[in-house]
């Protein structure tokens, strides 16, 4: 057996060798294929990844609240069960809690869990923040600050002043960077800001935060966690929403639902309130794999050409082989090997050449004033992607190289032999 | 002792029109006999020899081989015993013209793979000083002449020391010098390596060196003559 394939090998070899230009140029089908295959994907997922990673920077993997919700079962109904017939005019959402029952339990019960690395309790209250005349609205984020830092990175989204200032400045606050353009505020200026239950308050901006978020960087300021009780009239137990960063973060909808019924609150996976988000990374790998799917079939077409030419101009040195003791088999395996060449050499310079172009990505400068910490084009690495690349030019040589090895195959040697 | 013996062989062909080719062919070769097959074109001896072959599997008979029945066996049996039993020497030489004339010659034994590729490599030279072309052994087959080509053939289909060699109208492109050459070269593998030789022609003086002549019209054998 194996003799039979070192054979192979040298009338593989000498048949490519003897058709050198058509071989380069179907080769080149399959390795511009597979070079953009690469270096799009590379990109792509470079891209994706770092948007990603800017996302869940700043977004929990679970988070607990109380929802808004209305009762579809009233009391009377309840009370009277299913047999009585009880009418009922617009039924509102009862005036709820927002906070979240037993809030220091659930985070310490939390703490205990295997699968959580991290939890972080937050206040957060809608509000004014009033400049002259004119009021935009915002919200106040009350947080632990150094949990918050711990598993946000904080201090990384710090553009101007520190978290420290923060903590020890009387009623400091971090506001974001889009906001500050708005307001026209610097660190040590106050800010004055009002809640819809009338108070007001003069604050005083101690750090500015950049997250390259819009909906954080345009409306909202973190403080700590006793400014917005005091400032909602809250004791120390008022907690609306937890943060939860995950060991795992795959696992989010699983134990998102099991905190749910363990806690008695909502809690939602960071999937689905980033659902749209990932809907476009999944619609960009779409297009990103028909595109060189599409380049992969023409260049398996380039193969089956080239193969197809072959056959006809070697119809005799087949036929030849059959007479000297090469049977079916092993003519099939010939010309499958032609094509296998073809798509291993042509995909190994296409690997080489999509690795050189996405360095040129990766080294191509790219600064955005919105996502910070972007400097370069991102551009992912991993080898999956190459495995992947050298599975397709395989698959695409062998669909290709199929049909003209079963026609080699059944080549009948006498009819050529007899001229 | 027979070596090639077939028996009642009819074949048909379909196109343009059903016809009989072959009409019931009988035949039997003794081991290290040279037998030549003449004729008119068109009355069947080529394609008896295909049929003999093993190439042509598509007749009505039996054809045994080395005590080997040959009929009805799927094509990978018959590809390894044409590997190891038959060689082939045809009318236009049919070397594979890219490779070396040494790389032909070895490529049916590489195939076989029953021997270390040193062996095969010893043998094939040797085959080629005997048939006076070693010095051409790494050209390309393409840069040769008819004649050399075909020498480069006769020593391919020896290389595996087959049982039987078969011929179809081995001198036919050949100049008379030429000719000479491999008639002596086809005798030889006869009388000295006690190989069976079994060849189609229509030239009557290549047919007067073989031990048998047999004369084939319309499908028939319809003489036989000993030379010896």
């Amino acid at each position: 057996m194996k003799s039979s394939w070192i054979v192979y090998a040298r009338i593989v070899g000498t048949h490519l060798r003897s058709r050198r230009r058509q071989t380069i140029l179907s080769a080149l089908g399959v390795t511009l294929g597979i070079a953009f295959y690469v270096a799009m994907v590379s990109f792509m997922t470079g891209v994706n990844r770092f948007l990603e990673d800017i996302m869940l920077s700043a977004t929990p993997h679970v988070r607990l609240y109380n929802d808004v919700v209305l009762d579809s079962v009233s009391i009377a109904e309840r009370w009277f069960g299913r047999s009585a017939t009880v009418l009922l005019h617009h039924p509102k959402a009862a005036q709820r809690s927002r906070a979240i029952r037993n809030a220091p339990e659930i985070i310490a019960a939390l703490r205990r869990q295997q699968d959580v690395v991290g939890v972080s309790p937050r206040v957060t209250a809608q509000m004014y923040y009033t400049q002259g005349i004119t009021e935009i609205p915002g919200t106040l984020v009350g947080v632990d600050l150094i949990e918050e830092n711990k598993l946000f990175a904080l201090s990384s989204k710090v553009t101007e002043g520190t978290l420290q200032a923060v903590l020890t400045t009387d009623d400091g606050i971090m506001i974001g960077g889009g906001l500050a353009d708005k307001l026209n505020v610097r660190v040590g200026d106050r800010i004055p800001i009002t809640l819809p239950s009338g108070v007001r308050r003069s604050m005083t901006i101690a750090a500015v935060m950049r997250f390259g978020i819009a909906q954080i960087d345009n409306a909202q300021a973190y403080t700590t966690l006793k400014t917005v009780q005091r400032l909602l009239g809250k004791d120390r137990r008022y907690i609306t929403d937890i943060y939860i960063k995950l060991r795992d973060r795959n696992q989010a909808p699983q134990l998102a639902a099991l905190f749910a019924r363990l806690y008695d609150c909502t809690a939602e996976d960071w999937q689905t309130f980033n659902a749209t988000i990932l809907v476009s990374f999944t619609i960009r790998n779409i297009l990103t794999y028909a595109v060189s799917i599409s380049m992969l079939t023409v260049a398996g077409f380039g193969i089956y050409n080239i193969l197809t030419m072959m056959i006809l101009e070697k119809l005799k040195d087949i036929a030849i082989l059959k007479a000297m003791g090469f049977s079916p088999g092993d003519i099939r395996a010939i010309v499958l090997g032609q094509s296998l060449a073809i798509g291993i050499a042509g995909g190994a310079v296409g690997m080489m050449l999509g690795f050189l172009m996405s360095l040129g990505i990766s080294r191509v400068p790219f600064r955005n004033e919105f996502l910070p910490g972007m400097e370069y084009l991102p551009v992912d690495f991993s080898p999956i992607h190459y495995i992947v690349a050298i599975t397709f030019a395989l698959a695409a040589a062998a669909v290709a190289g199929i049909f003209p090895a079963r026609r080699a195959a059944r080549i009948d040697p006498v009819a050529i032999l007899r001229g | 002792m027979a070596i090639l013996s077939a028996t009642d062989i009819v074949k048909y062909f379909t196109e343009p029109v059903r016809f009989q080719v072959l009409r019931g062919i009988s035949l039997s070769v003794e081991k290290g006999e040279f037998v030549s097959i003449v004729g008119k074109s068109g009355c069947g001896k080529s394609t008896l020899l295909y049929v003999l072959s093993t190439l042509d599997t598509d007749y009505e008979g039996t054809l045994v081989i080395a005590d080997t029945l040959l009929t009805g066996r799927d094509q990978e049996f018959l590809a390894r015993f044409r590997g190891e039993h038959i060689g082939f020497i045809f009318q236009f030489h049919f070397l594979l013209q890219e490779f070396t004339i040494l790389d032909n010659v070895m490529l049916p034994a590489l195939k076989l793979g029953k021997e270390p590729q040193a062996t095969i490599h010893t043998r094939a030279m040797d085959l080629l000083h005997r048939m006076g072309i070693a010095e051409y052994a790494h050209r390309p087959a393409k840069q040769l002449s008819g004649g050399q080509q075909q020498r480069a053939a006769i020593a391919r289909a020896l290389i595996n020391q087959p049982t039987m060699v078969i011929g179809d109208e081995p001198t036919g492109n050949l100049d008379s010098e030429n000719t000479a050459i491999v008639l002596d070269l086809l005798e030889a593998i006869c009388h000295e390596m006690g190989q069976t030789v079994v060849i189609v022609t229509h030239d009557t003086e290549v047919a007067a060196r073989s031990d048998r002549i047999l004369t084939m019209a319309d499908g028939k054998i319809v003489g036989e003559h000993r030379t010896r």
